[in-house]
């Protein structure tokens, strides 16, 4: 590093230099030596130091176990200089038989659990050892195969890979995340992997299809059901990354739904809570009660218990889509190749590879092999040298001074040899030694001319490597656990299926709250309202329709009718829901279905017929349906009744009612609509006269007229008095009926 | 915003002389009952006028908070407002002050042994700390590590006036391992981003710890670089010490003794300390926005391609 100095002396350096350093070093450490697994044996630096140092300690499969503090203590002190809890979580991980498909540690006490795999005890309560599984890491270690390096502060050595004699890393997986880049490499299946291993050796140039024919896809430890379309599955294994879906597999016992296994990772504990949020909020009405009957039988039983009539298919595609019931995975199979360079590998280039790695370490076990053999030999000749002629070596050891020297001249014999005569005992000087070296010659010949045939023969090599992994497959291997189906994606229910079909009443007070109240048979002007606040409106449908809401500006609104709050309270603002201009104000509700149609007027005597399906909006800020001249405003819509002979009932605050057919008004989307009745221009302006109410009877039906405290109807055939062309003036209402507030139109006589 | 609000009521209690604040408790309930209602009805139908008078609710709310939080500059009694894992330096002037942001309890509680007490103040950081380089400033100081780095340096993040500096080098010293490099990023993306006229004054300093360890027998040496790593081996061979030498790479600050420390580390006079620039031109901002932006994965990676060989780790 140059530095430039200042003025005063002081070592200066660019913020921007400095930092690109430090950050690049620690990337590239984060890399290398932390987050991403080495192709070989699949690990990352930490888990391959526990292993090491669990087996340095004698925890093989068959010993006792020691507490875990024990093992974390020698790695963290011997080769791993960093944080103990973080050492104990990734111990903890390659033990818990969820997160591995193949558990490398096998542990005694609280591991933790699916529902919370972060609840295992503190590591000075629980005890481990390795598993059996461990074994095809550390088997082959002491033998030569791999290279060893000194650990942080010199005063030990370290294996810098493990010697695997599987491919660790498909069967584990791995995941973890680094600067730059990430790895997420799925579980697989022992058997189906050492399969298309033995595939790939007989066949080098082997292609993706070929060996998917052997690996179908991941095999995760929790079993569940992978439901990735097979092109999707081989796509990742292509090109190395995608996504895959995995879902909880289920069974129906009688009418109940009983989930057996949930996708990787998914705490059964959390999953509840998100189904039991949608049957509170109401968004399940399908589902009666959930329960979660695990137990050591069956660690993941979750029962459903649904409603009478509910269609399963249907429901559990609903709870595919919106709860961790199907989880996507990440597939990125970024790993550090036998180069030391990290690197994306598709599922070809990432099964040659380990198959090179394998085949250089079978290599140097073998030769590791000879060497000892070779050596032993030698040292065999010298020794069979010096029994055939032992009086001799007696009498040169006996007189001279310095026997090594003379011992090598007299017979021809190297250091090694003489050094290996000069250390033997005398019980050793038997005449039965000599048939046991002979013995023992021709056995290491024997092996020795095997050793070098199987190293130069490259096909015996192959025989030897495909041998190993079928005999480790025959020890390890277990049944896939992961069913692959292709099935269609899941489906969330529409809102609309969701919510009961209840018949509510929809009222809205003068200052624009909002309720819902079961049944259609309540009165709402008795209902309770707010200090200063009374009824205005209300409209009669079920809780799956829209309710609608227009404010004076004659903008209309929607909200689903169940949504709103029930009637047992004061109601909710619908400011609170909308975003109505400033200083507008609710003017009626409708509701119904989207053929249903209402008669929508404004305070200057104009109006249109429109059907619910045009005003629906999604929109916050309503949809602008009716036009109000300005200072006016909306007044409350009026259903129209199904039958097509109808009369319009429009009374001004002057108390003039007129009555016309309904034909006479022209169906329309939005606009300001048609004069119903006449209301002199001058007079509305300044406020004297304007409409005040409109209804719509049926044929044979009658009118209820509504003053501040009295009621009055008016029957079908008392309605000719008013009867008379759209955009009359229309008759005066009787003496004291004047002050008109409501009209409401009926379909039937009431007396 | 102002109302006027009548109300009548039997027996009143005011306080205070000037009769400034009513404090009969019924009152409060019953102007409440009355008022509740019809206010939310009438906030219901001005939604927007609503949101004006919640908002300005809140910016009162927020510049109470801000003023909660205003440090003063340090006087005698008012100790306990400096954060309590903050070592303060004996002396007042600022221009003599140095602030040592230690990684790690451990290595502080030895800097802390190590410093001079007069004028060397010692703030140990637990862990990482918060990427802030995507944060607003208005929010960093929810971060407890960050909050008390500013307000040991008594300036406010965003804040061009740096008068209340308390300390005219701050000195990031963390360890040479691969975290230590992380956490000094991480400090330099804090200062730079929220604290740039500190940059710009020339007020951050990183303290350089020895990068090698010697061992002979049972003795220990460190050298600071590779020329003073030199010195000492020609000395170990002059002197005919004897044991064997070893040489490695020097790792993390707690396992120095407290005078170690201070002579490699911290004394005046021993030390290396490196101060960090910026000038208007080097794209200081871009480099780390490609360094530690959330949606920069890809550029990162690219940057790994091309420079990773360069890293020494």
């Amino acid at each position: 590093m140059q530095n430039s100095l200042n003025l005063e002396g002081v070592e200066q350096q660019a913020l921007k230099e400095f930092t690109e350093q430090a950050y690049l070093d620690y990337s590239m450490y984060v890399i290398l030596d932390r987050a991403l697994p080495q192709i070989g044996d699949g690990l990352k630096p930490v888990q391959r130091r526990i292993i090491y140092a669990m087996s340095e300690l004698g925890l093989s499969a068959t010993s006792k176990p020691k507490k875990s503090a024990r093992t974390v203590g020698d790695v963290i002190g011997k080769f791993h200089p960093h944080g103990d809890s973080a050492c104990y979580e990734a111990m903890v991980l390659m033990a818990q038989n969820f997160s591995y498909r193949y558990p490398l540690v096998i542990g005694q006490g609280n591991w933790g659990s699916t529902d919370d795999p972060k609840s295992f005890a503190a590591m000075r309560y629980t005890e481990s050892r390795l598993a059996a599984y461990a074994k095809s890491l550390l088997q082959e270690l002491g033998q030569g195969t791999v290279d060893w390096a000194p650990n942080f502060d010199g005063t030990l050595t370290e294996p810098v890979v493990l010697p695997a004699r599987l491919p660790n890393l498909l069967l584990n997986g791995t995941t973890g995340i680094a600067v730059g880049m990430s790895t997420d490499v799925p579980p697989h299946n022992l058997n189906e992997v050492a399969s298309a291993l033995i595939h790939l050796i007989d066949n080098p140039k082997a292609t993706v299809s070929q060996l998917m024919k052997h690996i179908k896809g991941p095999d995760y430890p929790t079993g569940g059901e992978l439901v990735s379309p097979a092109s999707d599955i081989k796509e990742i294994y292509t090109t190395g990354s995608g996504t895959l879906r995995l879902r909880a597999s289920y069974k129906m016992e009688g009418s109940d739904i009983v989930i057996t296994s949930l996708p990787h990772q998914i705490s059964g504990a959390k999953l509840q809570e998100q189904i039991a949020t949608q049957m509170r909020n109401r968004k399940l009405p399908q589902v009666d009660d959930l329960r979660d009957e695990s137990d050591h039988e069956d660690p993941t039983r979750l029962v459903i218990s649904k409603k009478r009539g509910v269609d399963v298919d249907q429901l559990m595609s609903h709870l595919f889509s919106t709860t961790s019931l199907e989880r996507t995975l990440r597939v990125n199979m970024n790993i550090i190749g036998l180069d030391g360079r990290p690197r994306r590998f598709n599922l070809v280039e990432m099964l040659k590879e380990w198959l090179q790695f394998r085949k250089d370490t079978v290599k140097n076990r073998l030769s590791h092999r000879l060497q000892i053999v070779s050596d032993r030999l030698h040292v065999l000749d010298g020794l069979l040298v010096a029994y055939l002629s032992i009086d001799a070596v007696i009498a040169i050891i006996r007189k001279q001074d310095t026997p090594k020297p003379v011992l090598m001249k007299h017979f021809k014999l190297s250091d090694i040899q003489a050094e290996a005569i000069l250390n033997l005992r005398l019980r050793n000087l038997a005449k039965l030694e000599e048939i046991k070296i002979k013995a023992e010659q021709h056995d290491l010949n024997e092996e020795r001319d095997l050793l070098q045939k199987t190293l130069k023969s490259a096909t015996r090599l192959k025989t030897l490597i495909k041998n190993e992994i079928l005999e480790d497959a025959e020890s390890y291997g277990d049944d896939r656990r992961t069913i692959i189906v292709e099935r269609e994606a899941a489906q969330a229910l529409d809102e609309t299926q969701l919510v009961a079909s209840e018949p509510v009443t929809v009222v809205l007070s003068q200052a624009g709250y909002a309720r819902a109240a079961k049944g259609h048979e309540i009165d709402p002007s008795t209902l309770n309202y707010r200090s200063g606040d009374t009824f205005l409106a209300a409209a009669q449908g079920r809780s799956n329709q829209q309710a609608m809401f227009v404010d004076s500006t004659g903008r209309v609104y929607s909200v689903m009718a169940g949504t709103l709050p029930s009637a047992r309270g004061q109601g909710e603002p619908l400011s609170s829901r909308f975003k109505p201009p400033d200083g507008a104000a609710f003017c009626g509700a409708m509701i119904g279905t989207i053929e249903q149609k209402y008669l929508l007027a404004s305070d200057a005597g104009y109006g249109f017929v429109a059907t619910l399906g045009d005003l629906v909006s999604r929109n916050k800020a309503g949809k602008s349906i009716l036009r109000v001249p300005p200072g006016g405003m909306a007044i409350v819509p009026a259903p129209v009744p199904e039958k097509t002979e109808c009369l319009i009932a429009a009374v001004s605050s002057i108390g003039r009612l007129l009555l016309f057919e309904m034909d006479e008004l022209p169906e329309l989307a939005k606009g300001k609509g048609n004069k119903l009745i006449n209301i002199p221009a001058k007079k509305y302006r300044s406020g004297e006269e304007k409409m005040v109410a409109v209804a719509v009877v049926p044929e044979d039906g009658c009118l209820q007229v509504h003053t501040d405290t009295r009621m009055m109807t008016i029957k079908w055939h008392d309605l000719d008095d008013y009867y008379g062309d759209r955009a009359l003036r229309g008759s005066m209402l009787p003496q004291g009926w004047r002050k008109v507030e409501r009209l409401v139109g009926l379909s039937q006589r009431t007396d | 915003m102002s109302f006027i609000l009548s109300t009548k009521l039997e027996d009143p209690q005011f306080s205070g002389q000037t009769k400034e604040r009513l404090s009969s408790r019924e009152s409060a309930a019953f102007v409440a009952g009355v008022i509740k209602d019809n206010f939310s009805l009438w906030l219901n139908q001005h939604p927007e006028t609503g949101d004006l008078i919640a908002q300005l609710a809140i910016a009162k709310a927020q510049a109470r908070l801000k003023a909660a939080k205003k440090v003063v500059r340090k006087k005698i009694v008012s100790g306990p407002t400096l954060p309590g894992k903050l070592a303060d330096c004996r002396s007042q002037e600022a221009e003599l002050c140095e602030l040592f942001l230690v990684e790690g309890d451990s290595a502080g509680g030895s800097a802390k042994q190590a410093r001079d007490r007069n004028t060397q103040a010692i703030m140990p950081l637990r862990g990482k700390i918060l990427n802030t380089w995507e944060v607003e400033t208005a929010e960093i100081l929810a971060s407890a590590e960050v909050h008390d780095i500013s307000v040991a340096i008594g300036v406010d993040p965003g804040s061009d006036d740096i008068s209340g500096l308390r300390y005219h080098k701050i000195c990031i010293l963390a360890d040479a391992d691969s975290d230590g490099l992380h956490i000094a990023t991480l400090l330099c993306a804090l200062f730079l981003r929220h604290f740039r006229e500190l940059v710009l004054a020339g007020h951050i300093y990183v303290a350089m710890p020895p990068l090698y360890r010697i061992d002979v027998g049972r003795e220990v040496f460190y050298a600071l670089d590779e020329g003073e790593r030199k010195g000492i081996l020609d000395r170990i061979e002059a002197e005919k010490k004897k044991g064997k030498v070893t040489v490695t790479r020097f790792k993390g600050l707690g396992e120095m003794n407290p005078d170690q420390l201070r002579e490699t580390t911290m004394h005046r006079d021993t030390r290396r300390l490196v101060q960090l620039t910026i000038t208007a031109r080097d794209k200081t901002d871009q480099l780390m926005d490609m360094l530690l932006a959330k949606k920069r994965s890809k550029d990162r990676r690219n940057w790994l391609e091309i420079k990773g060989n360069l890293a020494e780790v």
